[in-house]
């Protein structure tokens, strides 16, 4: 992602410009992420009212405890669970077309969503169907704001670093912070044991 | 491209997750007072998987 957003990470030459560039990207990205949430919160809630009646069935704890455990094992490439996204990844050219601030936008926007770039961590779409069954919009916005925040913010740091360190975003972006294998392990042992918690809650219940 | 026996190293990880899962359960069954702690994991835990997926989708392009 850095390595496609590199122009507003190397903005840092002009304070200013890059201040508002990174602001105006953190804001769509959260924007699009809350939005995201609110209307898999809706989504869930037209759900419940057609089907079902209660907040969170019984049947809707299992479906998301086994959803984990399925895409935690898929995450490290021991089982083929399918990924649908609308892009595979978002094109480095709307910095030329559209310019800093508007680019800025655009990239948040579409990052925020998730499903434009390629998603190599099963927990996005865990979130997604955990969304839909709490079935509440405003839960919903703040879940997927919360990825949206994270995965925005990240570019303050990395900003900082490039221009402490002066390095090319090349170098940054293959730094053992980017490590994709490493960050598979982490989320896939994370929404294993989210998804153990789960499912002994309905277990147990 | 992941080897097998790479994919294969990672299962020990992921029943460790397990485990670790199963222990939790397994506390607040036994300690009643720990069931404000589990309660709060499960709300917290939801946030903790978003904000740790949002870092590692910055490994994307």
């Amino acid at each position: 992602m850095i390595g496609t957003i590199g122009s507003l990470v190397q903005e840092t030459s002009n304070r200013w410009r890059w201040l508002l560039s990174a602001s105006l990207y953190t804001l769509a990205c959260f924007g699009s992420a809350s939005l995201l949430g609110t209307m898999l919160g809706v989504l869930g809630q037209v759900i419940r009212g057609l089907v079902h009646g209660t907040a969170f069935p019984h049947a809707g704890a299992w479906l998301i405890g086994l959803l984990a455990v399925a895409y935690a094992a898929s995450d490290v490439g021991l089982l083929w669970l399918p990924r649908p996204i609308l892009r595979h990844a978002v094109p480095i050219t709307w910095w030329r077309w559209w310019g800093p601030y508007r680019a800025a936008l655009a990239y948040g926007a579409a990052l925020g969503l998730g499903v434009m770039t390629r998603i190599p961590f099963g927990a996005f779409y865990v979130l997604c169907a955990w969304c839909v069954l709490k079935g509440d919009p405003g839960y919903g916005a703040l879940l997927m704001g919360t990825y949206g925040a994270v995965r925005a913010l990240v570019i303050f740091p990395a900003s900082w670093g490039l221009y402490c360190h002066r390095t090319a975003v090349t170098t940054w972006f293959s730094s053992p912070l980017f490590n994709l294998w490493r960050a598979q392990r982490v989320l896939a042992v994370t929404l294993i044991l989210f998804g153990t918690l789960v499912l002994a809650s309905a277990v147990l219940s | 491209m992941i080897s097998l026996r790479q994919r294969l190293q990672c299962l020990p990880l992921l029943y460790g997750g397990i485990a670790a899962g199963l222990m939790l359960t397994m506390i607040t069954r036994v300690n009643r007072g720990a069931e404000l702690a589990m309660a709060m994991l499960m709300v917290g835990m939801p946030f903790l998987l978003a904000a740790l997926t949002g870092l590692g989708k910055t490994t994307t392009a």
